[in-house]
């Protein structure tokens, strides 16, 4: 048994059918000097076998912050409230905001069963040892017993599954001898030489060409079918969602206001800030005279809110009196389509 | 970081308004320690401008009389009686154990301190250089005396060698500084603004400066002064000589911080639009690092007190009668100064005082002007 | 590989060389600055004495120093003496040749440098490294502290701080490197803790300042390394932050510690050459001192000399060793 006894674990924690992930009411404040930053405000959502989940939403409406709060780690000024339950490959579930950050039963989760991509795959790396040092540290880690020899074999077999041409001469290069592209796919390459079922992805295709974007993109998708894991997409453009997820999750201000499928969340948003994101990507017929559309406004900063919904301010069909005076709980539209509005009713989906 | 005030509508749009300069002096404002060190620095320098009125004593006054007395107590009460601020008369004895001359206090005589006392026995003086005055902040009546840090070797009040002494200690290092930022800003811009072999002969020049241990160098330099000169000018060459060797590093960063820049792409469009590359020197890039020069001339400052103080101590800068702290400190250098006059070493809390003052300033600056902080 | 490594070492070498002759020009600008050349100096000087200096004397001096003839002649006849014979001058002071100077005080000038270097390193790298990672408690604090007061106290005053307090808490201001009566006598158990108990000042003096201002580069850049998105990657992987600490952050924060050698010996050297005069201590520091306040200057100057190429030669060092501890500055000189 990998788990460290002294964290009380023997209390069975639920999770129903196929769920792979399910957070529960996810709060994460960040403090900052004399502020509370309330960055995640009651997230709910689940994630099945197999599938894949987008989290959309603008920078700094607390996608990044719910993504390493479930890879436990969020910097020591951010503390969580609520449940992140995850079902490891042996069946046992875990909550893992009641496992010590750094802990042996966490660290061993790391890498095996979730793993995590980032933003930017060049400061990801040291530059101070080989691209294969890095990569086999996650198996000698992992697997003790493994030889180097061993781990240096899995990690070239992993970099030529990740399309890295010439592996050999590659895995005793540096860093700053790949291509931000390829440095992407080592990442990925790392993070999966460990089989694990979670793989969270935070935006990692926006520090790079649109071209290598496309490729990346291509490779998750392969790498989906052939491990069969479970991805966390996050990111704020919508045409990557469209092409690699199967469910959409809307963030704003620290909470999800619209989850649903790609084909509800594509043609029937419900929620204004849903519908105002979609507004906002360009068309290819749009007349070139025609100008961007774009929602009016800044992200507010999320210190001492007052029960409001977070979008009144920006909202075209803000309601005065009530969305800017209590707090807005989500409703099902229809079957799996949920919208934190109040313009929404239960059971009807608006035009 | 008062980023985030409490209620977003409340919070004030100036925040989103204010100029770099309001900015770094909100953040500066939280430093306490830097706020200390600035208001003791103002201080300072206030009481080194009107050192003359300040000092109960001139730099040419002594009295031979009191030679090596010790630090005289400032008494409020006679036998239980209020009197007012005033020292006792001095007595001459000897120690029993050493044998050495030592002053004590004669309780028969009550000499008070006058405030803004007029006359001639601090001497006159001209205020700022310009009007004659001979009004002195304290003296005590009568021929009584006041040493509130004692008297050095020759009978001169300690405390106004460190009042006069400030004069020096503390306004070379200005001018120092001036120097130092002049030369190696102009070093530096002109390594990182042409590059090619302009760069690389500065590069050298200061890798030469930089490969000389500072106070050996300064020594060997002002060991090289005739003895002759005036303290005028002995002044002068100091002052020329320790920004000599300060500015390399200036010089550095400047040169790195051009290189940088010259990437960016606010020059590169000044460039395009066709701006003379003195517009932008001076226009663009070097305000673009403005904060930066202003700390470096702030952390300067400090390592030329101790430049000064340090060779006037060794005896190869400043000499007597000519005052500044490290001339005071000079004394300090003989073992019997530490076994038997121990205020001697007083001055020395005053370098220290304003290094470390200088430092926190620089540093608190050095925070607020960093925009990620 | 190694041939291109061998390269760049070969190119540094060449510049250190190019350096190492500026310094030369410097130095003998210095040695000939004071007004009136020395041997004129020297002979007014005998002859206040009382000592005529013999005509020939004068002749033969004027001849090897090239007294009569420009700049450049002159620079020529004393770097060449240095170059081809180590003939570094005369000493007036001391009446012998710079040279025998030199070789009676290098090396406990040396020694002393060398532990004092040693003792800054391996104090300041674990203390920095404490700092950063515990930042804000109260070791943090407390050392933050200490490195601010001992940057900002000159060495000077630190030494006749310590003699002072030495003086009041033992009575004994621990002059010198041994204890009156102890310099002659046999090396024994005693002698050599009497050596030990003498060096401790000194060492502090010296040592300080370096200190505290490496421990705060080490605590700066290893905040710099634990904020840094690659650590978040590892933790992501499961490794122990411990091991985040010491393979990835601590190396990588060495590198600038690693690259202020030359520099460390420049604040090294002032630190022996005050410590020297404070304390009375019998290295090089003090004649320097005597012989710049006797316009010694071919004394001087060659000292100055000494140190700067010292200097140089810890620079030198330093950059191998940030070739071979940086893949990325490896690369980039490798490239030319």
């Amino acid at each position: 048994m990998f788990w460290n006894k002294k964290e009380n674990l023997d209390h069975q924690v639920e999770l129903s059918g196929d769920y792979l992930l399910e957070v529960r009411d996810l709060n994460v404040n960040i403090q900052v000097e004399e502020d509370t930053l309330h960055a995640v405000r009651g997230v709910n959502f689940v994630l099945r076998r197999g599938e894949t989940l987008g989290l959309v939403g603008e920078s700094g409406c607390g996608k990044s912050v719910t993504s390493k709060e479930i890879v436990g780690i969020n910097p020591g000024n951010c503390s969580s409230k609520g449940e992140v339950l995850f079902r490891t490959k042996t069946g046992k579930v875990f909550n893992l905001l009641e496992l010590e950050k750094d802990g042996v039963t966490y660290r061993a989760l790391r890498g095996t069963e979730i793993a995590m991509i980032f933003q930017e795959p060049m400061t990801a790396f040291s530059p101070l040892y080989t691209v294969g040092n890095q990569l086999s540290e996650i198996i000698l880690i992992h697997e003790p017993g493994t030889t180097k020899q061993q781990a240096r074999e899995r990690v070239l077999e992993m970099l030529k599954k990740v399309g890295i041409a010439n592996p050999e001469k590659r895995i005793d290069q540096y860093p700053h001898e790949f291509s931000g592209g390829m440095l992407q796919r080592a990442l990925i390459a790392m993070m999966l030489c460990c089989d694990p079922t979670l793989l969270i992805a935070d935006e990692p295709t926006t520090a790079l060409d649109v071209t290598i974007q496309a490729q990346i993109l291509e490779l998750m998708k392969s790498l989906q079918k052939e491990f069969g894991m479970s991805i966390l997409f996050i990111t704020h453009d919508l045409g990557t969602v469209a092409s690699m997820c199967d469910r959409v999750a809307v963030m704003y201000l620290g909470q999800i206001v619209e989850t649903g499928s790609v084909r509800q969340i594509f043609h029937n948003a419900q929620h204004p800030y849903t519908r105002g994101l979609l507004k906002s990507l360009p068309k290819m017929n749009q007349n070139r005279d025609e100008r961007l559309y774009a929602i009016r406004g800044v992200v507010p900063v999320p210190v001492g809110l007052k029960p409001s919904c977070g979008f009144h301010e920006r909202c075209e069909e803000c309601m005065a009196g009530k969305c800017d005076s209590m707090n807005v709980e989500p409703v099902e539209v229809e079957p799996g389509h949920f919208v934190r509005c109040l313009l929404s009713e239960e059971g009807k989906v608006r035009a | 970081m008062a980023l985030f005030k409490k209620k977003n509508k409340e919070r004030d749009d100036s925040y989103y308004y204010a100029s770099q300069w309001q900015l770094m002096y909100q953040k500066f404002r939280k430093h306490k320690l830097a706020m200390a060190s600035a208001v003791l620095l103002i201080v300072f320098y206030t009481i080194a401008i009107f050192g003359n009125f300040v000092a109960p004593q001139g730099t040419e006054q002594f009295s031979g009389e009191y030679v090596n007395c010790g630090p005289t107590p400032i008494h409020f009460f006679h036998e239980g009686e209020w009197e007012g601020p005033f020292v006792y008369g001095l007595k001459r004895d000897r120690d029993p154990v050493t044998y050495m001359n030592i002053f004590v206090e004669d309780t028969e005589k009550i000499c008070h301190i006058d405030f803004f006392a007029e006359g001639d026995k601090g001497g006159e003086y001209k205020i700022l250089g310009l009007i004659p005055c001979n009004i002195h902040l304290f003296q005590a009546e009568g021929d009584g005396q006041v040493f509130l840090f004692g008297t050095d070797g020759m009978g001169r009040d300690l405390f106004s060698r460190v009042v006069l002494g400030a004069q020096i200690s503390l306004f070379i290092p200005v001018v120092g500084m001036i120097l130092t930022v002049a030369l190696g800003l102009l070093m530096g811009s002109l390594a990182g603004y042409f590059g090619g072999w302009v760069d690389n002969v500065i590069q050298r020049l200061i890798e030469v400066v930089r490969s000389f241990p500072n106070v050996p160098l300064w020594m060997a330099l002002s060991a090289a002064l005739p003895a002759t000169l005036k303290p005028a000018q002995v002044f002068m060459l100091m002052t020329i000589i320790l920004s000599l060797i300060s500015w390399p590093n200036l010089a550095r960063t400047v040169r790195s911080q051009f290189f940088s820049i010259k990437k960016e792409d606010f020059i590169m469009a000044a460039r395009i639009s066709g701006a003379p590359a003195s517009a932008i020197v001076l226009r663009h890039m070097i305000p673009s690092f403005l904060s930066y020069i202003i700390v470096n001339m702030t952390l300067t400052i400090p390592s030329l007190i101790v430049g000064e103080t340090t060779l006037s101590f060794l005896g190869l800068g400043l000499r007597s009668p000519a005052t500044s702290w490290g001339v005071l400190l000079q004394e300090t250098n003989k073992l019997e100064t530490i076994m038997f006059y121990g205020w001697k070493l007083i001055p020395m809390i005053f370098v220290f005082l304003a290094v470390l003052a200088f430092n926190f300033l620089g540093d608190g600056l050095r925070d607020a002007a960093d925009p990620y902080k | 590989m190694n041939k291109n490594f061998l390269m760049f070492a070969l190119r540094k070498l060449a510049t250190m060389i190019l350096t190492v002759f500026l310094i030369s020009f410097v130095v003998f600008f210095i040695i000939t600055l004071p007004p009136g050349d020395f041997l004129t100096n020297y002979i007014g000087r005998m002859a206040e004495a009382g000592e005529a200096v013999s005509p020939e004397l004068i002749a033969e001096l004027k001849a090897h120093y090239g007294l009569d003839q420009p700049f450049v002649v002159q620079y020529w006849k004393w770097i060449s003496n240095i170059v081809f014979h180590g003939d570094f001058g005369y000493s007036f002071l001391l009446s012998m040749p710079v040279t025998s100077v030199i070789k009676a005080y290098i090396v406990p000038t040396m020694v002393l440098s060398l532990v004092t270097m040693i003792f800054t390193y391996a104090i300041s790298i674990p203390i920095g490294i404490y700092s950063a990672v515990h930042q804000y408690s109260v070791g943090d604090y407390l050392f933050t502290t200490i490195g601010f007061i001992g940057m900002a106290v000159p060495n000077f005053l630190m030494g006749i701080i310590l003699m002072f307090i030495s003086f009041k808490l033992t009575g004994n201001t621990m002059l010198g490197l041994y204890s009156p009566g102890m310099e002659n006598a046999a090396w024994s158990m005693a002698k050599f803790i009497d050596l030990m108990k003498h060096s401790v000042i000194p060492i502090l003096v010296i040592g300080l300042m370096n200190t505290c201002s490496l421990m705060r580069t080490m605590r700066g850049q290893m905040l710099d390394e634990l904020g840094k998105n690659y650590v978040m990657a590892a933790r992501a992987k499961g490794l122990k932050a411990k091991a985040i600490r010491y393979k990835y952050c601590v190396r990588a924060a060495m590198n600038p510690v690693a690259s202020s050698i030359g520099w460390s010996l420049v604040n090294i050297f002032t630190g022996t050459t005050i410590v020297a005069i404070v304390l009375n201590l019998p290295s090089m520091g003090r004649v320097m001192h005597e012989a710049l306040l006797d316009q010694d200057m071919y004394l001087a100057g060659s000292w100055l000399f000494l140190m700067a190429i010292m200097t140089v030669l810890g620079t030198f060092i330093s950059d191998l060793l940030l070739a071979w501890l940086d893949p990325r500055a490896r690369s980039e000189y490798l490239k030319g």
